[in-house]
């Protein structure tokens, strides 16, 4: 688990409290929203999440 | 960020280079996980999936690269590494742990797993050496992520 945390923090510059909350999201739930923005910028996440061996995916706001 | 130096134990070391060489050549055909690849064309969800498996290679062949050193007791089994060798021990570790999750523990559920990381004594000896292994990955990533993110407590 410090592993995830250490990828956000790493990937999205978070800051440790933020990142532990998103990997307890993931833990509890599966999964956690970890950035809104532009196609492109989401794409290089889930490329650099990738990159780390944790699953990421895209979705379109509604 | 200056350099972490690590003594790894070369009997340790002797007994996993295989298994993990052996992991590595898995990872020329899969990755260690089902990416969910965020786009519809064929062609480029298999180049996102190749180059994520040449970085995977290269990573492995880092690691595999520092585990012979040791077994062969260069530097008096002490590895130094930099920011870079860091990311890629830590990104290599992982992906093999999640390979043998898949291939040894498969019938194992992550409390089970959780459980025998505590109580190694609860897994059966036929997988007594990748169960050395999941466990020798899961130390190195910790002592390396407590010297890069020492408030890291969970």
């Amino acid at each position: 688990m410090t592993y995830v945390v250490m990828v956000f923090i790493k990937v999205f510059g978070m800051d440790i409290q933020t990142a532990k909350e998103h990997m307890l999201e993931v833990h509890q739930h599966g999964s956690s929203v970890l950035y809104r923005g532009p196609k492109e910028q989401a794409e290089l996440y889930v490329q650099l999440l990738h990159q780390w061996q944790l699953n990421a995916f895209l979705e379109q706001d509604a | 960020m200056p350099n972490i130096n690590l003594e790894l134990s070369r009997d340790i070391v002797s007994a996993l280079t295989k298994l993990i060489e052996s992991i590595s050549i898995m990872f020329k055909h899969n990755l260690a996980f089902d990416a969910i690849v965020p786009t519809d064309d064929p062609d480029l969800a298999v180049a996102w999936k190749q180059d994520l498996m040449e970085q995977l290679q290269l990573d492995c062949d880092y690691l595999i690269a520092i585990l012979i050193q040791q077994d062969i007791g260069k530097n008096n089994n002490i590895v130094s590494l930099d920011d870079h060798g860091i990311e890629v021990t830590l990104r290599v570790a992982s992906a093999i742990r999640l390979k043998l999750r898949t291939v040894f523990f498969s019938e194992l559920t992550d409390e089970e797993l959780e459980d025998a990381m505590l109580n190694p004594a609860n897994i059966p000896p036929h997988l007594d050496k990748p169960f050395t292994c999941y466990q020798f990955l899961a130390g190195l990533q910790e002592t390396l992520i407590r010297a890069i993110e020492p408030n890291i407590e969970i």
